[in-house]
């Protein structure tokens, strides 16, 4: 059988192999504000905006604020297995004084999510697509101490 | 100043009516509303109208083909979509035209035939890095719900919100709801049951999450000045707010289609704007409350509005809702149709509803769940990208 293909689900959100699992956005040069993903100009409506936006790839760890499980598969695009699996999601602060959001992987035993929690980007596989390939995501897991 | 008052109001039921258009929909309501008022269709000066995103072109101009039911007089048409507060804005604008002096009637309406299951997206390119929307589904599995559970969640952490208040709140709405001829659910809930129904996300469980509806509503603002002519109980819009959200942008990472944000003082930032702007315009304050209607699209939000409403201190939202203080015959009813809670969500008309049961109660026709000596009225909602309305009614 061919060798599956990886590719990412958005290009250029997040680092792929060889690189280390980083999500990929925006400084503001003028007000130094975090921006992801990537902003076409600064958003901070007070900034000058009078330098550019600088490339930057985010701290791999940060704080859990918020997570759920979901039960229910989401509608589309989501791409629901069926059988459907509930998957945790989670909303992570990073040291650079954003949120985001991810799902959880699969590995990770739901009930040991906790708020303020330590948790680590990764990457793993989203859904496979029609073509058999690989989609990939950025996700969170708490970090192994 | 001029003032601006409602004098007609019509509703539909909440439900799912798969034999009915939406615009079928908005001329029963503005039929009941004109009627209401006494006042005929060719005596309005301005239509503002809610979209319905799920109904193509012909429902982003809802307004236009409601003119056209209603028969073309040439009045301005003004169609709005801003997701949960359509109807708040839509009823913001009828009455900046009116207070403004440029006409001195108008209708207002908003109606929807929803999708069936979780609010999805219209039409959406998997690969379109720019539709964030569409994004938060395939990459975050976020659903609406998601996002809700999340803050119920963190509620849970922060203040010690329970699963039993979760369900406690659930058994107030549908208490109100048995009452409400209009609810799309009427059956009382226990906490067993409730406890009971599949988890949707966690802490939510499937009777806690508002159900996606199709419905209807409308009223008629009219110049106080000419208010008399058409009702002998006109309802005062004391104060009216519509609030957008301030940078830093509020929410959790990805859960109102945004995929990171800076965390701001609080998240309901808008909400709490709209309700302050109507406050002050009012010269009222939460303690003047007789009677609110909240946005509860979950039992958690329902708790977190007390607070962000100021009808309660920081961290005492449960202790007001364990206290019976928001139910029929506590301090400052809440919710009093039921909500969504006992009625599911329709989009464009859900803000509308809750005016509609505003002046109900300050009418004093609303019958078994009627809040004695109601005066003073108020309702909010905010919804998708921080968009929000606030009314302050008087009679």
């Amino acid at each position: 059988m061919e060798t599956k293909k990886q590719i990412p689900c958005l290009e250029g959100w997040f680092t792929m192999p060889p690189e280390e699992p980083q999500l990929i956005g925006n400084k503001c040069g003028s007000c130094g504000h975090y921006f992801f993903p990537r902003v076409k100009t600064c958003r901070n409506p007070l900034c000058d905006k009078s330098k550019p936006l600088e490339k930057v790839k985010f701290s791999r760890k940060g704080k859990l604020v918020a997570y759920t499980v979901n039960h229910y598969p989401p509608p589309p695009p989501y791409h629901a297995p069926d059988p459907f699996v509930p998957f945790g999601v989670v909303s992570i602060a990073l040291p650079e004084g954003i949120r985001v959001g991810g799902q959880v992987p699969k590995s990770v035993d739901l009930d040991t999510l906790k708020v303020d929690m330590e948790m680590e980007t990764v990457r793993e596989v989203l859904y496979v697509d029609n073509e058999g390939n690989e989609v990939i995501s950025w996700m969170f897991q708490p970090v192994k101490s | 100043m001029t003032e601006a008052a409602i004098v007609g109001i019509g509703i539909h039921p909440w439900g799912k009516f798969a034999d009915k258009t939406v615009h079928e929909m908005n001329l029963e309501v503005a039929q009941m509303a004109l009627k209401d008022a006494n006042m005929e269709w060719n005596e309005i000066q301005g239509l503002f109208c809610g979209q319905d995103p799920w109904a193509g072109i012909q429902g982003m101009l809802a307004g236009n083909a409601l003119a056209q039911n209603l028969g073309l007089t040439g009045i301005p048409v003004t169609n709005n979509y801003n997701a949960c507060a359509t109807g708040g804005y839509a009823l913001r604008t009828a009455h900046l035209y009116i207070t403004s002096g440029l006409i001195d009637t108008a209708l207002v309406v908003g109606g929807s035939i929803s999708p069936k299951g979780a609010f999805g997206t219209t039409r959406y390119d998997e690969f379109d890095e720019t539709d964030l929307d569409s994004q938060r589904f395939r990459i975050l599995g976020s659903a609406n719900f998601t996002g809700f559970a999340m803050a119920a969640q963190r509620r849970m952490q922060q203040y010690g919100l329970t699963e039993e208040d979760l369900a406690l709140q659930k058994v107030k709405a549908s208490k109100f709801g048995s009452l409400n001829p209009n609810a799309r659910y009427r059956k009382i809930y226990t906490v067993e049951e409730i406890l009971n129904s599949p988890m949707v996300a966690y802490p939510l469980h499937l009777y806690q999450v508002c159900a996606t509806s199709d419905g209807a509503a409308a009223v008629v603002v009219c110049n106080t000045k000419k208010a008399k002519k058409y009702t002998s109980k006109p309802v005062i819009i004391a104060g009216i707010g519509a609030s957008n959200p301030q940078y830093p942008a509020p929410g959790m990472g990805g859960f109102g289609s945004d995929f990171s944000e800076v965390p701001p003082p609080n998240e309901n930032d808008a909400g709490i704007k709209s309700t302050y702007k109507a406050y002050e315009e009012a010269g009222v304050g939460p303690e003047d409350l007789d009677v609110a209607s909240v946005y509860d699209l979950t039992g958690a939000m329902e708790i977190q509005w007390y607070e962000d409403i100021g009808i309660c201190k920081e961290g005492e939202a449960e202790k007001l809702l364990r206290e019976g203080a928001t139910s029929l015959g506590g301090r400052i009813p809440v919710c009093t149709d039921g909500g969504c809670t006992s009625s599911g969500e329709c989009i464009p008309a859900q803000a509308l509803a809750e005016t509609y049961e505003i002046v109900t109660q300050l009418r004093g026709n609303a019958g078994d769940r009627q809040v004695k000596g109601a005066r003073v009225g108020f309702s909010v909602n905010s919804g998708k990208l921080g968009n929000s309305s606030a009314i302050v009614y008087k009679t």
